[in-house]
């Protein structure tokens, strides 16, 4: 297991052209995830941002195994992922761990907290088990006493500590966090971020870091990959795609966040609503709200362009660099 | 924008500067096993015509109870003390008819979550013009204009098919639109909106805020924002107050309280914040966590988490008070007092 | 048990599992299961319990004459020689009533476990198995749940000839639904639940995952119905017995003395006293059920605002 934070060549964790289909009660077929592709390597943070329809949840949990794939591969390490069956998972999958978002729910109200953190550290087959959760209570800064209580003993931030630490029993090599921080207070949301970082940092775990908030990504990622209507928009190194954006739907995230500086600066919107999963529009699914749209963006669905260090976009004009006007009101945003 | 209903700008320079909303010294409580747990703790707002008040502060903090208790809603078996004045009337312990009269009428709410402020069952148009008749006493062709003229000043697109939908054929932005147009409907001189955007994504929260700036600029209705997100309040609010453990710690203009803040707690939550600090050099956690009602520290509720705490902050409940200009800060130690800057 | 992740299984959860959430112990509020049981109802419902049980165990040391052999003239109103007065045979009504106590309370008790068993073992079955077993099963459990209680033990009865096995059979038979019902419904809530599936990512097996996520929050429920269910056991019981197809006489059995007095109401010692030790010890039960019932379903309280 790496100890340094500097990502290394091979990937953990890969995605190629997942597909993941749901169907509603009447029948009607909605593709959530529609080809996405993407890799995190050893000791990196991938963030995989979009809102809410675009299917980053649905994907993060095709990662793990939780939902099945209607097409591509996943693989952990080398291996492929099947999805749960009826048999056990196989043990060379269980480093690929997930975190939940909602802390009051991934943690069962009826035993106690040494008792589940326990179970992630048997299945990583070590011993002796009271002190390796002694340990895992001390990386996430919990006392020892934490041990004998019971989940609704502890605050939502709290909570989450835990999950990172049973999820950390496992001695997992890749971590999926769904949106992880959402349901905390800000103070809360920072520590947690802060924690994932350090451990990122310190036992070189990768992490998928799927959220909402491009701004919290921008705190914690190496990279990002930003997703509409079931697809990867965007991808790249995080200051690249931060400082200039290559998609308008990027560009119309980060004008959206809305900044608290004092200023009364109204943030911009994005007229139009998010389209039906299960009849996106032809050609590029974003044309109908977006700014730059011309008429050949309703023919073509523009593949993914490389616009340089690895950045990628999905966006027929993605080699013109941004320059303020997508922005809009063209706020500086580096420091 | 065309709005539906006339602005309501007071006419005369001597309404301008009175309060609409006064309230000084609300306390709310509850009954525990042990007596009584102060939630909201001795509680001033000030909110006057076309402005707005952002209210800001983390969960447990009591922003949300004290609206509730300003709209006379809260749960039975809540003590409430201090006084609550409306337009110079004293709202709190007013008859439940009067209260009735005000809510929707004078005083609009717009909740966190459309989906359960809007009832499941009953058309938008219904929704709508149930209030208005309620309230203003119109026939049902009247209501139903002004229905689609409230639908079309808050950008719900389609008015008149949209009268006939149930709310769950909406998007949540949508949502949110159209309890506004509810709330809007009677044209209130308030409307308290608590964490009105906080379910929606952020490019529809953005669409949100605007509508409201526009609707505020419009119409002059006085707005209290409730919120915990510092960015929505920034972007929206004239006069920002933050609460702490039920109690207000700083209040003030909107650029000096989140632009040059003074408290510590205000200071730190703004250093949680992910666009405060550059790429993974990190945000600032709290230390600690808020505490529980009814078990505050002694003294100042936040000295334990407190970087500038000195011994007396242990033993004296700090009181809110005027510093330079309209700033009011519940910190005698003040520690940012020379530097001006974040 | 079919994959994890399914949405369809989310939709599925039934009436049983609706009022028994998922969510925690004392609604997040702190209370724990002895503040619930402190409160007055619970205390006086314990109480009553408890004094009956003592009186269960105590009846042949207590009890001033025989429950089954006359002991002075028939029908004598209550006296200072005989508390609760008389039956048509002389026997002594306060003896009768408190060996009844041996007899109703233990099978109320065993009726209950044996039918809570049988149902959460159907119910449980039927939450993992899921799919077409899942329907057929819970079809089966409706079909036994629409027939009245009585229709159906008499059937029983008369099958196997009236005596209080074939009693206790038959409420066994007619009870064990409710059980089945939520514990499918919580089955089936908790399989889609969070935490099981970190489990399953943990790499657990469904027998692990039976005994250490689905067990300790079956319990709580179970108990909640079962409790309840033990005032429903008991007047079954004495339902039967009233009408002949349970306790034979010269059983004391508080349902059988209540048929009994029908013939003599005039005579109202006889049916008054064990009636009223049928009904409180139902309100007992349920007073101690409900207490239950607000610890382990946490809607019945308002919640702290988050």
């Amino acid at each position: 297991m790496s100890t340094s934070g500097v990502p290394s060549a091979q990937p953990v964790l890969r995605l190629d052209g997942v597909e993941v289909t749901y169907h509603r009660p009447d029948g009607t077929a909605v593709q959530a995830v529609r080809g996405a592709s993407l890799e995190v390597l050893a000791g990196e943070i991938v963030g995989l941002v979009g809102e809410s329809g675009c299917g980053k949840s649905s994907l993060g949990r095709a990662a793990v195994g939780l939902e099945r794939l209607t097409a591509g591969t996943v693989t952990f390490n080398g291996q492929p992922v099947h999805p749960l069956g009826r048999r056990p998972r196989p043990a060379g999958l269980r480093p690929l761990q997930l975190l939940f978002q909602d802390p009051y729910s991934s943690l069962n109200p009826r035993r106690k907290v040494g008792h589940q953190l326990a179970d992630g550290v048997r299945a990583a087959g070590e011993a002796p088990v009271g002190a390796r959760v002694a340990e895992l209570l001390a990386m996430v800064s919990m006392p020892p006493g934490t041990a004998q209580r019971y989940p609704h003993e502890f605050s939502g931030g709290q909570r989450q500590r835990l999950a990172i630490a049973r999820a950390l029993a496992a001695r997992p090599a890749m971590l999926v966090a769904d949106e992880p921080v959402s349901a905390l207070d800000a103070s809360a949301q920072a520590a947690i971020v802060t924690l994932l970082g350090e451990l990122c940092q310190e036992t070189g775990v990768g992490i998928l870091f799927v959220s909402h908030d491009l701004g919290v990504v921008h705190q914690i990622a190496h990279k990002v990959a930003v997703m509409y209507l079931g697809k990867i928009v965007e991808g790249g190194v995080i200051e690249d795609v931060w400082r200039d954006p290559r998609h308008p739907y990027t560009a119309a995230l980060i004008a959206a966040a809305p900044v608290a500086d004092g200023s009364g600066r109204l943030p911009i919107g994005l007229a139009g609503e998010v389209p039906d999963p299960s009849a996106p529009p032809p050609g590029c699914s974003f044309h109908p709200r977006c700014p730059i749209a011309e008429a050949q963006c309703a023919e073509v669905d523009p593949p993914p362009i490389d616009v340089g260090n690895g950045q990628v976009a999905r966006c027929l004009f993605a080699l013109r660099t941004s320059g303020g006007a997508h922005h809009g009101e063209g706020r500086a945003r580096s420091r | 924008m065309n709005l539906a209903f006339p602005s309501t700008v007071p006419t005369s320079t001597s309404e301008a500067g009175a309060a609409l909303l006064e309230v000084k010294g609300l306390s709310v409580s509850r009954r525990d096993r042990r007596g009584w747990v102060n939630l909201v703790d001795g509680v001033d707002l000030h909110l006057g015509p076309g402005e707005v008040l952002g209210v800001c502060g983390e969960s447990g903090s009591g922003k949300t109870l004290t609206s509730l208790a300003v709209l006379g809603l809260l749960p039975a078996g809540m003590k409430v003390e201090g006084s609550i004045l409306y337009q110079g009337e004293e709202l709190r312990g007013a008859s439940r008819r009067r209260l009735r009269a005000v809510r929707g009428r004078e005083i609009a709410v717009v909740w966190q979550d459309p989906s359960t402020s809007l009832h499941p069952l009953l058309s938008v148009g219904t929704q709508l013009t149930e209030h208005l008749r309620y309230h203003l006493g119109l026939d049902a062709a009247t209501a139903e204009r002004r229905a689609i003229n409230l639908l079309r000043s808050v950008r719900v697109p389609d008015p008149t098919s949209a009268l006939r939908a149930r709310p769950h054929e909406f998007s949540g932005g949508l949502r949110q639109r159209i309890a506004l147009a509810v709330a809007l409907a009677c044209e209130p001189k308030i409307l308290l909106a608590d964490e009105p955007t906080t379910a929606l994504d952020v490019t529809v929260q953005a669409e949100i805020l605007r509508l409201l700036r526009e609707l505020v600029d419009e119409s002059q209705v006085s707005v209290v924002l409730i919120s915990h997100d510092l960015g929505v309040v920034s972007s929206l609010a004239d006069r920002v107050q933050v609460m702490y453990a039920g109690r207000v710690v700083e209040s003030g203009p909107r650029q000096q309280v989140i632009g040059a803040p003074r408290h510590p707690y205000t200071r730190a939550l703004l250093a949680a914040l992910p666009g405060s600090a550059p790429a993974r050099k990190g945000v600032r956690a709290i230390p600690g966590s808020p505490p529980l009602p009814g078990r505050l520290p002694t003294g100042c509720a936040f000295h334990p988490r407190c970087g500038y705490a000195v011994p007396s902050c242990a033993s004296e409940v700090p009181v809110l008070a005027p510093i330079d200009g309209d700033v009011r800060l519940a910190c005698p130690v003040d520690p940012f007092a020379a530097s001006g800057a974040s | 048990m079919s994959e994890v992740g399914k949405s369809s299984a989310r939709a599925a959860i039934d009436d049983g599992a609706s009022a028994y959430d998922l969510a925690e112990p004392g609604g997040g509020s702190g209370r724990t299961l002895l503040d619930e049981l402190r409160r007055p109802g619970a205390v006086f419902g314990l109480v009553v319990l408890a004094s009956w049980l003592l009186v269960a165990a105590l009846a042949p040391l207590i009890a001033p004459a025989s429950p089954t052999a006359p002991s002075s003239g028939t029908l004598l109103a209550p006296s200072a020689a005989h508390w609760f007065g008389t039956d048509e045979l002389g026997r002594d009504v306060l003896s009768r009533v408190l060996y009844g106590a041996r007899l109703s309370l233990p099978l109320a008790l065993l009726l209950v476990i044996l039918a809570s068993a049988v149902g959460s073992a159907i119910g449980a079955f039927a939450g993992f198995a899921g799919g077409v077993i899942d329907s057929v099963v819970m079809r089966v459990t409706d079909m036994f749940f629409a027939f009245p209680s009585i229709v159906l033990t008499m059937a029983f009865a008369a099958a196997l000839g009236p005596s209080l096995q074939s009693a206790v059979l038959a409420i066994v038979v007619v009870s064990w639904p409710p059980y089945a019902r939520v514990v499918r419904g919580l089955v089936l809530a908790l399989r889609g639940s969070n935490y099981v599936a970190v489990s399953r990512l943990l790499g657990g097996s469904s027998a692990r995952l039976l005994v250490r996520d689905v067990l300790p929050n079956v319990i709580g429920p179970v108990l909640v119905v079962g409790t309840l269910d033990i005032g429903s056991a008991v007047l079954l019981l004495a339902g039967l017995s009233f009408l002949g197809l349970g306790a034979q006489p010269p059983t004391a059995e508080w349902g059988a003395m209540v048929a009994d007095a029908t013939q003599y109401f005039s005579d109202w010692w006889m049916g008054v006293f064990p009636g009223l030790a049928i009904a409180t010890v139902v309100f007992a039960v349920n007073m101690i059920g409900d207490a239950l019932r607000d610890y382990f379903d946490p809607r019945s309280f308002v919640r702290a605002g988050r």
